[in-house]
């Protein structure tokens, strides 16, 4: 019998958040494999699965986390090379900020593996209902705030911005207490205020991760941002300026003109 | 400690949502109501806090600290000497930082200011003292810091009459604390001065010491 591989999410918030075909998996794989960030989490998967095994042992403090991440492709591979039915579970949708799932992927189909991906709840899933924010509505920009630094996007103020690990900025590491938030921070400060005015209402953003907790929405004026109290898990949401404007000519062609309401033009 | 029951506790909770508004309606009162040992109503509740924060940010003020203010007044007032001490102790003072976090390292003998309408006011029977004081400190071993401004006020202040008030503006403070004093952001923390807090209505000398508050034991 040939291993096969099914990477699931957990969702964010504990026990809520998984869907019943993961949680499925997660029971009755023959080796189940799982990281999630809040001890309660831990111990509901090792009761799901009594032979769970957590991957928290890869993070040590000060390591490289490109070398975590491959440290676990490599060790959860092993298991579907062995010939098992592996379920490897991620902490939120387990190809959204999950570096070892595109890893694991590529390695499974390169030795022509089965391997299924399941889709979670999303950090971004919880935004935009905690925040009321529908990306249908005018869009939306989402970057890591590093990358959002290194490589400068023509992103658009009227458009609502999500910058995750905006408290990690810069910081490849495993996380530990060395952590100052604060120059990566000042860096996006500098950034954004050339594109947003200085007392825009900027929020920092952090799921539920329990049923039993709210999340957690700080708003804080943009200029200020280098003081927020961010942690690794805050999200950085700018609300646009304004609403986009609408295309006269464009409304026009597309025998809009006559609907005025929903659509702000130039004139 | 084996936390099954806890995690059956949340499993039904997310399973009844009616069960799962009351609960966060008010956490303590619907634990005192279940069967969790007090072990785990208190693991709940910390995990109930918001997400942990770094450490640099998740605490409030920590431990014991002092402040002894001093304003430069061009003229004292004629006060009885003997009734110049009006006791502070159990008075609530509220600490809030609103426009940033407010971090004050360990210090003995810290000298700060306080900013513009830093206020005292005294009853005319001078028995009560109230207060309203604008904070202003920066780190001296760190010459990149940014001044951060806080608040102090009595938690009363509006229910004690109208008196005597006193400006305290561009007072001296000297700071005493054995470890970091950390407001989080916008979050207002309330505590009583202890025994040794005073204020000394003959030469406007302002004493305040916090602690924190003794830690709650609970029993089955």
């Amino acid at each position: 019998m040939p291993g096969s591989l099914t990477i699931v999410g957990t969702g964010i918030t504990l026990i809520s958040h998984m869907t019943a075909e993961a949680q499925a998996w997660v029971t009755r794989a023959d080796h189940t494999f799982f990281l999630v960030t809040h001890p309660l989490a831990e111990q509901w998967m090792c009761q799901l699965n009594p032979r769970a095994e957590s991957l928290a042992r890869f993070y040590t403090p000060g390591r490289a986390r490109l070398d975590v991440y491959r440290d676990i492709a490599e060790h959860v591979f092993s298991a579907v090379q062995a010939g098992h039915r592996v379920c490897a579970a991620f902490y939120g949708h387990p190809a959204v900020f999950v570096t070892p799932t595109q890893d694991l992927v590529r390695r499974a189909q390169a030795k022509h593996y089965s391997v299924t991906l399941l889709p979670g709840i999303s950090a971004e899933d919880c935004l935009f209902a905690d925040l009321h924010l529908d990306p249908g509505t005018h869009g939306c920009q989402s970057y890591e705030a590093t990358d959002f630094l290194l490589r400068p996007r023509r992103f658009d103020p009227s458009t609502p911005l999500i910058l995750w690990q905006a408290g990690v900025i810069g910081y490849f590491q495993v996380v530990d207490a060395a952590l100052d938030p604060v120059k990566g921070l000042a860096l996006l400060e500098t950034l954004l205020l050339r594109s947003y005015p200085a007392d825009h209402q900027v929020i920092i953003y952090e799921a539920a991760m329990l049923p039993t907790t709210e999340p957690t929405i700080m708003t804080v004026p943009l200029e200020r941002l280098r003081y927020a109290p961010v942690t690794p898990s805050s999200t950085l949401y700018v609300p646009p300026v304004a609403p986009p404007i609408v295309d006269s000519q464009m409304l026009e062609q597309l025998g809009l003109a006559s609907i005025e309401k929903p659509f702000q033009t130039e004139d | 400690m084996n936390n099954t029951d806890l995690i059956r506790f949340m499993q039904d909770l997310v399973n009844n949502p009616e069960e799962l508004s009351r609960y966060k309606q008010d956490p303590m009162l619907y634990l005192a109501q279940t069967r969790l040992s007090a072990e785990q109503q208190d693991l709940l509740l910390k995990f109930s806090s918001p997400i942990p924060k770094l450490p640099f940010i998740n605490e409030e003020v920590v431990t014991v600290f002092s402040l002894d203010i001093s304003p430069e007044l061009a003229e004292q007032q004629e006060i009885d000497k003997e009734k110049s001490i009006i006791s502070l102790e159990h008075t609530t003072v509220q600490l809030v930082a609103h426009s940033t976090p407010v971090i004050i390292e360990p210090a003995e003998g810290l000298v700060c200011r306080l900013l513009n309408h830093s206020k005292v006011y005294i009853t005319k029977d001078k028995k009560h003292v109230s207060f309203h004081l604008h904070m202003c400190y920066v780190n001296p071993n760190d010459p990149t810091d940014q001044p951060f401004v806080f608040e102090l006020i009595t938690k009363d202040r509006i229910a004690i009459p109208p008196g005597e008030m006193v400006n305290f503006a561009d007072a001296k403070v000297i700071w005493n604390s054995t470890h970091p004093v950390i407001l989080t952001y916008d979050r207002w923390i309330e505590r009583k001065l202890t025994s040794d807090s005073y204020y000394n209505s003959a030469t406007n000398e302002l004493c305040m010491s916090f602690k924190n508050p003794p830690k709650q034991h609970k029993h089955d």
